[in-house]
């Protein structure tokens, strides 16, 4: 029971992160609840996967959005704007940012360094985060471009 | 936006050509500037250019886009229109791409569609005040998806309304991104540093600390370029990764201005 509070916790979580992250970029009125929706789906699918499925960050990110491109696909259809409108803000909650600076971030402090250890320190840090951030972006962009593009047609004709 | 016109083979071309020509060089920056991925431009406009009888190159360059429009008799002519600085704008992409269809079945004709388009242009967007409240609460379930408490969350929320209102303020005076994004970040990153400084005040400090920034993290122009590295738009992937990259930098540069201030250790986060 647990369980299944915390996986909904995090879809709801991540459905408000979507809306207000989404609502930067613009998206039609109609489509900024579509947007918090398919971002809940899309992060309870990654969560299972990390948290029950004991699954990488990188494979559970591809499914997560494997997951909101084909709901985005569905929605495009119903509210007839393109499906990027719903998928890339709902998107958001899963781009690695803590991973995207804490990458800049130690790679300015290796400056900083005063010696060979602490240097080599600063350097795994950025290197290992900025290979999961490259990684998780990899693997999100091309999940949520498998089901565009089978869907082609749906998706670059529903603003008909 | 300014645009420059380049030459075609030097004899007398139709006032149509040329005036079709440079709007799908307006079109294409437009959709540039909000967002758009290239796929889709460029099928937006080959639509349009079918349906007007030419045929279409579009050359897309990381601060300008070359149109060049062929007739059926065989005439050609270039333009060039340096890619507007727009903010992202799902809801102008939707109307663009809605424009380009009703072009394409005969819906209206391209003279109307070039009489439409400045109209488009001016949609609504959503208040700035109320996209601040959402993504305040945004970046405060970002803090409780990461494993923050709620205090962390208030602290996170907080940060943010003035991290956001420090962006709200400076975009509208026109000031430099980068400025805007490392003055942003600086803010909202010394509030986000309560934890540390109010002992007790929440069990997760590194947390809120962290997530602080978070809303400043250009998602969409990333998930852009990977999009476009994989439709085989390598330059338009390389120049959107190199700006989000940018952001990406003078979020971290605020960031660490604010851990010097605040007399935080890198190893705290």
């Amino acid at each position: 029971m647990t369980t299944v509070l915390e996986i909904f916790s995090d879809g709801l979580l991540a459905a408000v992160a979507g809306i207000g992250f989404g609502a930067i970029s613009n998206p039609p009125r109609m489509a900024l609840k579509y947007c918090g929706l398919i971002a809940a789906f899309g992060h309870m699918t990654r969560y299972c996967m990390i948290n029950l499925g004991g699954i990488h960050i990188v494979p559970a990110s591809l499914a997560g959005a494997f997951v909101v491109g084909l709901l985005a696909i569905i929605c495009a259809k119903r509210v007839k704007c393109p499906p990027e409108t719903f998928a890339f803000p709902a998107l958001l909650p899963m781009i690695p940012g803590i991973y995207a600076y804490k990458t800049i971030q130690a790679f300015l402090l290796a400056l900083t360094a005063s010696g060979e250890e602490e240097f080599n320190h600063f350097l795994y840090i950025c290197q290992s985060n900025g290979i999961v951030f490259f990684f998780v972006i990899i693997g999100m962009a091309v999940g949520v471009l498998i089901p565009i593009y089978i869907f082609k047609k749906i998706s670059f004709s529903v603003t008909k | 936006m300014t645009t420059m016109t380049a030459m075609n083979d030097g004899c007398a071309v139709s006032a149509e050509l040329r005036g079709d020509c440079m709007f799908f060089a307006k079109y294409a920056s437009c959709m540039l500037g909000c967002a758009a991925t290239c796929s889709r431009i460029q099928k937006n406009i080959n639509r349009m250019a079918s349906a007007g009888g030419y045929d279409v190159e579009l050359t897309i360059l990381p601060a300008h886009c070359i149109v060049t429009l062929t007739d059926a008799d065989g005439m050609s002519y270039s333009h060039s229109s340096t890619i507007a600085h727009l903010p992202n704008d799902y809801a102008l992409n939707t109307r663009l791409s809605n424009l380009s269809w009703r072009v394409a079945e005969g819906k209206l004709t391209l003279a109307e569609a070039k009489a439409e388009f400045p109209k488009l242009l001016e949609g609504q967007r959503y208040n700035d005040w109320i996209v601040l409240l959402l993504v305040a609460a945004a970046n405060a379930a970002f803090c409780r998806i990461f494993g923050g408490d709620w205090r962390g969350m208030c602290i996170v929320a907080v940060a943010t309304l003035i991290g956001y209102t420090f962006k709200i303020l400076l975009t509208r005076q026109r000031v430099n991104y980068m400025v805007v994004t490392t003055v942003s970040a600086f803010t909202a990153a010394v509030v986000g540093t309560a934890g540390y400084v109010f002992d007790g005040i929440t069990s997760t400090p590194e947390v809120a600390l962290a997530t602080s920034v978070l809303f400043l993290i250009p998602g969409i122009p990333y998930i852009n370029s990977v999009n476009d590295l994989l439709t085989d738009h390598y330059l338009c992937a390389f120049s959107r990764f190199a700006k989000a990259t940018i952001i990406t930098a003078c979020i971290t540069v605020g960031l660490t201005a604010a851990f010097l201030l605040m007399k935080i250790s890198f190893s705290d986060l």
